[in-house]
């Protein structure tokens, strides 16, 4: 501890955390100041920290056994949500439980403070380790590499990744299954296969026109004023199994309208019109409640003469088929069983009573005003539809449903066949090979490389930079944006190529960073649209985003020689983040170094390494303790 | 290296080649639109900020001046002197030629016509079945087994170190000793980076390497071999016995040899291209391979080049 | 001696006073070097041929910052008229190796071409006066032929001080007079000397027209040397083709 000066001394993180080291406890996070983080370690190691308080990162890497191991929570939040811990993650933590040659057995505790299915606990416990898969992707630093040697043939290189490896060995296996499944398809024969496609291809065809009728039928601005409670409504209700039907008239049953109420989606709510928002709607109706364990109940709707309880259920607007002109009056207290039954039995004999020709339903466009010309036009297609539909010959034989079932199955598993043998074929192929053509397509019309694909003057600065993004610090370099600014504006400048955590709030940068800054995402947005050219997939925005100011103002108070604790005052971020940050700054100021040197720019070349000496200081890059 | 050719011509063939100069240094005027500086001439950037001073420049009184004769080359803010003759400048992955010059621990020195000498260390060699190399004080030992002074070596331009001395790697079948040809030097600007620097030239049966430091190689064709190992005593015995090099192989090293010598006599541009369409014209219009460096193949080469290069233009423009 | 006519106000070899000989440059002389030049001046006629710049031969001598500036100056057994023998390490061709070698160094940029050697020989062929001039204007001639970086060019010119008249670019008969003979140096563009030698004495109020004398005879010659490399870039570009 004695290695850092008075004023790191000072630094809340340090002196917060020397009173609990005394008492045996420790913290451990990626956080934290490296120096911190080793003596945590040597002091874990050396079995001084009775009780550790640790994040993932400590199970990873170093051999630091402890005889228990307590997990708090068994979900992981892994950037966008919180999910179950992986197996793999399950197994390198509870790994560390139980010392060799101390322990008779490492115990492991898992604090399940929720609800947690049998089978993800299964999988967690007991799956296997996670797949290795190969993260290998194609940098173009990497290609300029191998373009520059005589036989650097980059496919070469692709072809013998370790993803190219995975590719071919799942090969065999997809053969295989393209023979199973073709032989599977092969053994259903149908009879009058030709009659039943026309026919199926009918049903698809009138199953789409009503949805779109339905789509607009049921668009909130039009059915809004009529989801009264009271009206009756029909529902669609999912029979028994979970497979398509195929009747031209689906089952549905009905209910009485009891509330409506829109989704409320915090994310979305914001920026959506209340026309575009999804509503639900409360309907009563006949349900079947099948217990499935204590707690949870299914609940599934039935038709009316059927078995059930009368519950009021929610369900979206896409359920419903139609809405009646029929409204009942409804008791105000819908809590009672019998209020509820009798409702019911008033809607049964509702039911009962316009059996012969349906209950009437609203009129779309004369009723609920629905003005619109693809409206028109559908209903006109679903009718011409109908005709043919009458006509169709197959339409009475017995079998029909039984036989479209069986085409059903038969179109799946073709498009299946389809779907593996074009895996098949990408694999076969260079699994790069498009995105190869059209990196090279980007370094040429960038001028890195020239027809023949030799190297040029730009290319040999790309390939000095392997820790960032080469081609934006090649193109700031080469439009000489490092020339005429101060060496702590360009050590902020390139802070944002190594800064990627995204901070709440934090502060916008004096106004000649902002300005360094917008140059910088401009020549972002301009590389990032000649990629999209080329057609290398990216997204412009996320990519230009990826940049972040947010250290710039803290690296440049670092450069301009501040004392640690200073810096950290004028940022909110984690002490060890920095720290990381401004030694892969370092890293890249070595390599553009390199890159000056190479196009002969001298004075460049010692802005650098000025640079270099500047941030090179202190406890950002004390020397390790495990040296 | 070579100058100017000296051949005595007679006062036609004078009048002819300084006829071709003459359209030669036409045509390149209309051509290049490179700016031609000499050493402290002014480089003018219109006071253009950030403007990044490249190789062969440097700043006076806030202008930026040349310090070799070269031509001005622009790549975005970068301003740089393409200088013409001077030694050779190398980049990662040039293919090169060099010649041993001592062997020193570990390590061979090249002679690569660059400024210093280039190193090759023992360890940057494969064993020639592909596998790394162990380090033992055997191999150490036996390292001129594999090259001695004064043999002729292709590699590959490994990187500068970190105390500035270049290293060279050849962990590839196609490097290594060169035997049985000619060793010829060219200044390294006539020389262009290109995708290829190897050449098997079947016709003649003869393998030609333009290293990218100047140094060409030519000579007989060599079949890559892979398993030169698993060959006994007794057949090497026999390849000594046959390891001649046939006449008329070796009178096509010297043709090819010869129409580099021209090629870079005159200051053309070496390709292979070039060098086979000067061989061919020689063997057309029977020109004996000691006649090729005399006046009037020379004088018909810089002509024939005339007429090459004037189709091209024509050709540009469409 | 009246070294200028009185009346007609011109030198013995029929020149005015401040009017210098013919020079004349010629690029490539010598086949085997990196860079080469003949420089001639009037009758006085110098070949320098550069090497480098090229691994150190004496590795004691390697430097790890900047290249080392080697020159040899030795004077051909033909070069004069006298038949003394001309040994190559006697004290004057050592004196003007040291001269020459420290006004090139000035302008090379040794900085870029570490623990290298840059040798620059230079040969006088035939020595009418001003060999030293000469051998400075060849070596630069010769250094910009091999591709060397420089500062600036370095140009160098004589001047004297005779029968009252300042005189440029003596001759042998003009220099052997035994009046004052200024040397000058000058990096052109840059408008700095590098070299000033004089050898007799020379009142002050005087010195500074024969210094500014020579300093625009350098101010020619370093046009002439630049139209020259223009003119043999020029040439191997076209030659080079495309």
């Amino acid at each position: 501890m004695d290695l850092l000066s008075d004023d790191e001394k000072k630094l809340p993180q340090v002196s917060n955390i020397l009173p609990l080291l005394k008492r045996g406890i420790g913290v451990h996070h990626s956080g934290l100041l490296p120096i911190l983080k080793e003596v945590i370690e040597i002091l874990f190691q050396e079995g001084l920290i009775k009780c550790l308080f640790a994040t993932e990162t400590f199970s990873i890497g170093l051999n630091m056994p402890a005889k228990t191991v307590v997990f708090t929570n068994v979900r992981k939040f892994d950037g966008d949500k919180f999910r179950w811990l992986s197996s793999g993650e399950y197994i390198q933590m509870s790994g560390r439980a139980g010392r060799r040659g101390i322990d008779q057995r490492g115990i492991c505790i898992l604090m399940v403070d929720e609800k947690m299915e049998p089978s993800t606990a299964k999988m967690m416990l007991k799956g296997s380790a996670d797949f290795l898969n190969s993260a290998f992707h194609l940098s173009y630093n990497m290609l300029l590499n191998q373009l520059r040697c005589e036989d650097g043939d980059p496919e070469k290189l692709l072809r013998h990744s370790f993803y190219q490896f995975q590719a071919d060995r799942a090969l065999p296996d997809l053969e295989k299954q393209v023979k199973e499944l073709t032989r599977e398809r092969d053994s259903i024969v149908i009879e009058e296969e030709d009659s039943l496609k026309d026919y199926f291809n009918l049903l698809q065809q009138y199953r789409s026109l009503k949805k779109d009728v339905h789509d607009i039928v049921f668009a909130p601005k039009y059915c809004l004023p009529y989801l009264q409670p009271g009206r009756l409504v029909s529902l669609l209700y999912a029979s028994n199994d979970k497979r398509p039907s195929f009747f031209t008239h689906e089952p549905v049953t009905w209910g009485i309208i009891v509330n409506f109420q829109k989704i409320n989606n915090l994310n979305e709510a914001a920026d959506k019109r209340p026309e575009d928002s999804q509503y639900t709607v409360d309907v009563l109706t006949r349900c079947m409640v099948a217990k499935e364990s204590e707690t949870k109940k299914s609940i599934k709707i039935v038709h009316l003469k059927e078995q059930g309880e009368p519950l009021v259920v929610s369900v979206p607007l896409s359920q419903i088929v139609s809405l009646s002109v029929v409204r009942l009056y409804i008791p105000k207290d819908l809590v009672p069983l019998e209020a509820r039954e009798n409702m019911l039995k008033v809607l049964s004999e509702v039911y009962s009573r316009f059996l012969k020709d349906g209950i009437p339903l609203l009129d779309p466009e004369e009723d609920m005003k629905v003005q619109s010309n693809s409206y028109r036009k559908a209903v006109r297609r679903i009718e011409a539809l109908d005709r043919l539909f009458e006509k169709h010959e197959i339409r009475n034989s017995p079998l029909i449903q039984q036989n479209l079932q069986v085409f059903h199955d038969k179109l799946e598993l073709s498009a299946k066949i389809k779907l593996v043998k074009k895996s098949m074929r990408s694999s076969t192929a260079l699994a790069f090979k498009d995105e190869l053509k059209a990196r090279k397509r980007v370094l040429r019309r960038l001028g890195y490389i020239n027809s023949e694909d030799v190297v040029m003057v730009k290319g040999q600065v790309a390939c000095e930079i392997s820790s960032a993004d080469e081609l934006i610090l090649t193109e700031l370099m080469f439009s000489g944006s490092f020339k005429d600014i101060s060496i702590e504006e360009m050590v902020a400048l390139l802070s944002c190529f190594v800064w990627q955590e995204k901070l709440q709030d934090a502060p916008k940068p004096r106004e000649e960073l902002e300005l360094l800054f917008s140059q910088l995402q401009e020549t972002a947005r301009r590389v990032a649209n000649v990629q999209l050219d080329c057609k290398v997939q990216m997204d412009i925005d996320s990519f230009v985003n990826s940049f972040r100011s947010d250290v710039m103002e803290a690296v440049y108070a670092w450069a301009k020689g501040s004392k640690f604790f200073e810096i950290m005052e004028l940022s909110s971020v984690f002490e060890g983040s920095l720290i990381r940050a401004i030694r892969r700054l370092e890293e890249i100021l070595q390599q553009l170094t390199f890159a000056a040197k190479a196009i002969g720019e001298t004075e460049l070349e010692e802005k650098f390494q000025e640079a270099v000496k500047k941030i090179k200081r202190d406890i950002v890059f004390a020397a390790s303790l495990y040296l | 290296m070579m100058r100017e050719l000296h051949v005595s011509l007679n006062q036609t063939q004078k009048v002819r080649l300084q006829a071709a100069f003459q359209h030669l240094s036409d045509i390149g005027s209309q051509a290049s639109s490179g700016l031609l500086v000499s050493v402290s001439d002014t480089i003018p950037v219109n006071n253009e900020d950030g403007i990044l001073k490249g190789h062969g420049t440097s700043e006076r009184d806030g202008q930026v001046v040349a310090t070799v004769c070269g031509v001005v080359e622009r790549v975005n803010k970068l301003v740089y002197v393409r200088a013409l003759r001077a030694r050779y400048k190398p980049e990662v992955g040039d293919i090169i030629v060099g010649r041993v010059i001592e062997i020193a621990p570990k390590r061979w020195k090249l002679e690569i016509n660059f400024s210093q000498d280039a190193v090759l260390m023992l360890q940057s060699m494969n064993l020639p079945d592909g596998i790394q190399r162990r380090r033992t004080a055997v191999d150490e030992l036996n390292m001129r087994t594999i090259f001695e002074e004064n043999d002729v070596i292709c590699a590959e331009v490994r990187g500068f170190q970190h105390d500035g001395s270049l290293h060279l790697q050849a962990r590839s079948q196609k490097y290594g000793k060169l035997e049985r040809g000619q060793l010829l030097r060219v200044p390294a600007y006539l020389v262009k980076r290109r995708k290829q620097h190897f050449h098997d030239l079947e016709q003649y049966g003869v393998d030609l390497i333009l290293g990218c430091n100047g140094f060409i190689w030519v000579g007989e064709h060599v079949v890559p071999a892979d398993n030169e190992m698993v060959e006994d005593q007794e057949s090497t015995l026999k390849d000594k016995e046959q390891s001649y090099t046939p006449l008329e192989i070796r009178q096509n090293i010297c043709r090819i040899a010869n129409s580099v010598r021209l090629i870079s006599a005159l200051g053309f541009a070496i390709s292979v291209d070039a060098i086979i369409d000067t061989a061919e014209a020689s063997k057309s219009s029977n020109v004996d391979i000691k006649d090729m460096l005399g006046a009037e193949f020379y004088v018909q080469t810089a002509e024939r080049e005339v007429q090459k290069r004037i189709s091209l233009l024509k050709k540009k423009r469409g | 001696m009246e070294y200028v006519n009185p009346l007609t106000g011109f030198r013995l070899d029929g020149r005015r006073p401040n009017e210098m000989r013919q020079i004349r440059g010629e690029i490539g002389v010598v086949a085997k070097a990196d860079g080469s030049a003949l420089f001639e001046m009037g009758n006085t006629k110098v070949i320098a041929a550069v090497y480098g710049p090229r691994e150190v031969q004496n590795k004691g001598q390697q430097m790890d910052g900047q290249a080392l500036v080697r020159c040899e100056y030795s004077m051909a057994n033909f070069s004069t008229g006298d038949r003394a023998r001309k040994s190559k390490g006697d004290r004057r061709s050592t004196e003007i190796s040291l001269v020459i070698r420290q006004t090139m160094e000035a302008s090379i940029l040794t900085h870029l071409m570490p623990r290298s050697q840059i040798d620059i020989f230079l040969q006088v062929l035939q020595a009418d006066g001003g060999t030293r001039s000469a051998c400075i204007n060849a070596a630069t001639l010769a250094l910009a032929d091999a591709g060397i970086p420089m500062r600036d060019l370095v140009t160098s010119c004589s001047a004297g001080y005779l029968c009252s008249t300042p005189l440029l670019d003596l001759n042998y008969v003009e220099d052997s007079a035994g009046g004052p003979d200024v040397t000058v140096g000058t990096l052109v563009k840059m408008d700095k000397v590098t070299l000033l030698q004089m050898d007799a004495k020379l009142p002050i109020e005087m010195f500074t027209d024969v210094l500014q004398l020579a300093i625009e005879g350098c101010k020619a010659i370093a046009n002439y040397i630049q139209e020259v490399l223009l003119e043999n870039t020029k040439k191997l570009e076209c030659m080079r083709g495309s």
